[in-house]
């Protein structure tokens, strides 16, 4: 096929105009999740290495993290991510306004997850796990919290989508990227869990 | 032959820091597992970035060739 289309001036072929592989947008999103990725992965190297150094992991005399409220919320945030994944299935077969139900119901459960972090942080402050009470308190908020701080910013994007979907064709590049930094969100928790909780 | 040498040169270079960079994962603490670790992570940190960008070449790559063909037909 041809990489160019005759014009209306004879012997003047113009270039033919290809459409994009993927939305502007999505791409800048996937070149960001990527840079995402390289700096979790920095955080996750740093927490291995020092816990590796330490005998004992948790630190004696550091209050234990709650780990099975915390392993009913990480199932919050995946059925989130699921509920998106239906959403889009939704939104691709032209169901446009089920698409926006399952969307906001993502959100609320997106929602329920970082309400029920937030009640937990609130409590391991006052058992005295702090930034500055050790490496333990340190790591567990700069991991968890950088997390935390990607799904709020995640959920607003959301919650824009959201009624931006009331116009779907509008919305369509919208929906797609924040599909793209919810799904990081949602894949990254499980190892950050399993990893900082579990350990 | 630029690229071997280079890669030679490299190599070399990180033959000769080695101790180095080997004294990083103990410089806290001394223990094997920690010189594990900072051998598993710097691994990974070295490769994950590659693989990522490969992967999304990969995938544009393909998503072009299937973009290509439906033109065609």
């Amino acid at each position: 096929m041809s990489n160019t289309v005759s014009s209306q001036i004879p012997g003047v072929s113009i270039p033919r105009k290809r459409k994009p592989l993927i939305p502007a947008c999505v791409l800048g999103m996937i070149i960001f999740v990527l840079t995402e990725i390289m700096f979790f992965s920095g955080l996750i190297s740093a927490f291995n290495i020092i816990k590796a150094g330490n005998l004992i992991w948790p630190p004696m005399g550091q209050p234990r993290l709650p780990v099975g409220i915390t392993a009913i919320n990480t199932g919050f945030l995946v059925l989130s991510g699921i509920v998106l994944f239906f959403s889009n299935r939704a939104y691709s077969a032209g169901s446009f306004s089920r698409a926006r139900k399952l969307l906001g119901l993502s959100v609320l459960l997106g929602a329920v997850f970082i309400g029920v972090q937030g009640y937990e942080w609130v409590r391991l402050l006052s058992y005295g796990i702090t930034m500055t009470s050790s490496t333990y308190g340190s790591f567990f908020y700069v991991i968890i919290g950088t997390h935390a701080i990607h799904a709020i910013g995640a959920m607003i994007f959301m919650f824009r989508a959201y009624f931006k979907m009331s116009d779907p064709e509008a919305a369509r590049d919208a929906f797609w990227t924040i599909q793209v930094f919810w799904y990081f969100v949602v894949a990254i928790w499980p190892i950050l869990y399993s990893l900082v909780y579990l350990s | 032959m630029k690229l071997s040498k280079s890669a030679l040169l490299t190599l070399g270079f990180f033959f000769v820091t080695m101790s180095q960079l080997d004294a990083c994962a103990v410089c806290f603490s001394a223990k094997e597992g920690a010189r594990g670790a900072f051998y598993i992570t710097t691994a990974v940190l070295t490769f994950l970035p590659l693989a990522l960008i490969s992967g999304v070449i990969f995938w544009l790559k393909k998503k072009l060739k299937a973009q290509e063909s439906e033109e065609e037909i």
